[in-house]
């Protein structure tokens, strides 16, 4: 499924839907970041010695 | 005006396929801004985690797990005397493995058996006395008041390197930079653990699972709870003659200078005061095994730290005697599983300790 062009070639598009792509895009980028963020961490913490892994001594 | 409407309904339809193409379209740029966004984040944790604004801030705050021994005394150790002994009274401080948390009663009694004295215990589980020189230096000793080391003659005459793997693997380490530690465990032949000089990535069990001490600002706060430490079955005179370990002379030739070394360094830099107080194995409740060679074996250990007590300046603290210890008092043949023996040793303790500073007054 194919999104409509947003203009036409030689038209200026309006400000306001420049504004709200913009926006969209900032927000991809948050939600990547905290995607990668959580998967570095996630991946850090399964590490060895990091978690706590109480098991009697 | 009721022209307006679809108008407006037109732009709004049109700004909210904007957005969500913005969203959903790949775009180098926005690929480009998350990653920037997660290698700031990530910047931030990392300056966030200090041992200065471990020292700064509560120390609950880097206690995701409340049965976390060693982070709690590593955390406690990093924020030291000036922020847990520095009230109007003496403070004794336990240091020690899970033996000494074992033998000691709830913090509760611990301080009132003790009061008015403040206690602390920076117990950790398979804690070996290298640790305990480390925390030692860390905590600091400039505070009016105890320094109480837990040893036991059976540890400190065991060779531990076998046991530091499994330690490191479950996380049972001292998390913080320490020259003293680094020397110790040269000394002791084991492994140096070698430091870039950034705390998140060196210590990583103190500041990672916090995200240096942001987390607490979204997780709910978690129910204190005891270490599962359930008996099945009493142990028997087979299994705690099986799990003394083999004495090696060397290891307690060096564990002695190792306690003299503390000595020496807190007699140096600090006012605090040091007693050591040995922790019984569960072998000192069965007479069975008191053969003419587990005797001999004591009397010598005996000897050997009155000579270093003397040497030293140092009192040394057996209330096993006092202790009334029998075998069903013992969780395993080193962990006490018994009130009243918790009692007889904090009170044991505090007598003696009432005594020393009368002594030095």
């Amino acid at each position: 499924m194919s999104a409509p062009c947003p203009k036409s070639f030689g038209e200026p598009e309006p400000a306001g839907v420049r504004r709200a792509r913009l926006a969209g895009r900032i927000m991809q980028s948050l939600a990547l970041a905290a995607l990668l963020f959580l998967a570095i961490y996630y991946l850090l913490m399964s590490g060895e010695a990091v978690a706590f892994r109480y098991q009697g001594f | 005006m009721s022209d307006d409407l679809p108008a407006a309904q037109g732009t709004f339809s049109s700004s909210a396929q904007a957005f969500w193409q913005g969203f959903t379209r790949p775009h180098a740029g926005t690929a480009l801004g998350a990653l920037l966004l997660t290698l700031a984040a990530w910047i931030f944790v990392a300056v966030s985690s200090t041992e200065a604004r471990v020292r700064a801030t509560d120390t609950a705050r880097w206690l995701p797990n409340p049965q976390d021994d060693w982070c709690h005394l590593n955390v406690v150790s990093i924020q030291g005397a000036e922020r847990h002994a520095d009230g109007p009274g003496q403070t004794v401080v336990f240091v020690g493995a899970s033996m000494l948390r074992a033998i000691l009663p709830s913090d509760e009694s611990l301080s009132s058996t003790f009061a008015p004295a403040h206690t602390l215990v920076l117990a950790g589980s398979a804690m070996n006395y290298e640790d305990e020189a480390a925390v030692v230096d860390k905590f600091g000793g400039n505070f009016a008041g105890w320094f109480v080391l837990c040893v036991n003659r059976h540890t400190m005459a065991r060779d531990l390197r076998a046991r530091d793997v499994a330690k490191k693997q479950r996380g049972l380490t001292v998390e913080f930079s320490s020259a003293i530690l680094t020397e110790e465990r040269r000394r002791a032949g084991l492994p140096v653990r070698s430091e870039l000089g950034i705390p998140l990535l060196d210590h990583p069990r103190i500041y990672l699972p916090t995200l240096g001490g942001w987390t607490h600002l979204m997780r709910r706060p978690r129910q204190e709870g005891a270490l599962p430490l359930a008996r099945s079955r009493p142990i028997t005179g087979k299994e705690i003659y099986a799990m003394l370990p083999a004495p090696i002379a060397a290891a307690q030739a060096r564990n002695f200078e190792l306690l003299g070394r503390i000595a020496a360094r807190l007699q140096a830099n600090g006012r605090a005061r040091l007693a050591i107080v040995e922790c019984p194995f569960a072998d000192e409740a069965l007479p069975e095994l008191h053969t003419v060679a587990w005797q001999a074996e004591r009397a010598e250990f005996v000897r050997r730290r009155e000579a270093w007590a003397q040497a030293q300046g140092v009192p040394w603290l057996d209330v096993t005697e006092e202790l009334k210890l029998r075998v069903e008092d013992f969780e395993d043949p080193m962990h006490i599983d018994s009130s009243a023996v918790r009692v007889r040793f904090a009170n044991a303790v505090a007598r003696r300790l009432a005594e020393l500073n009368k002594i030095n007054r």
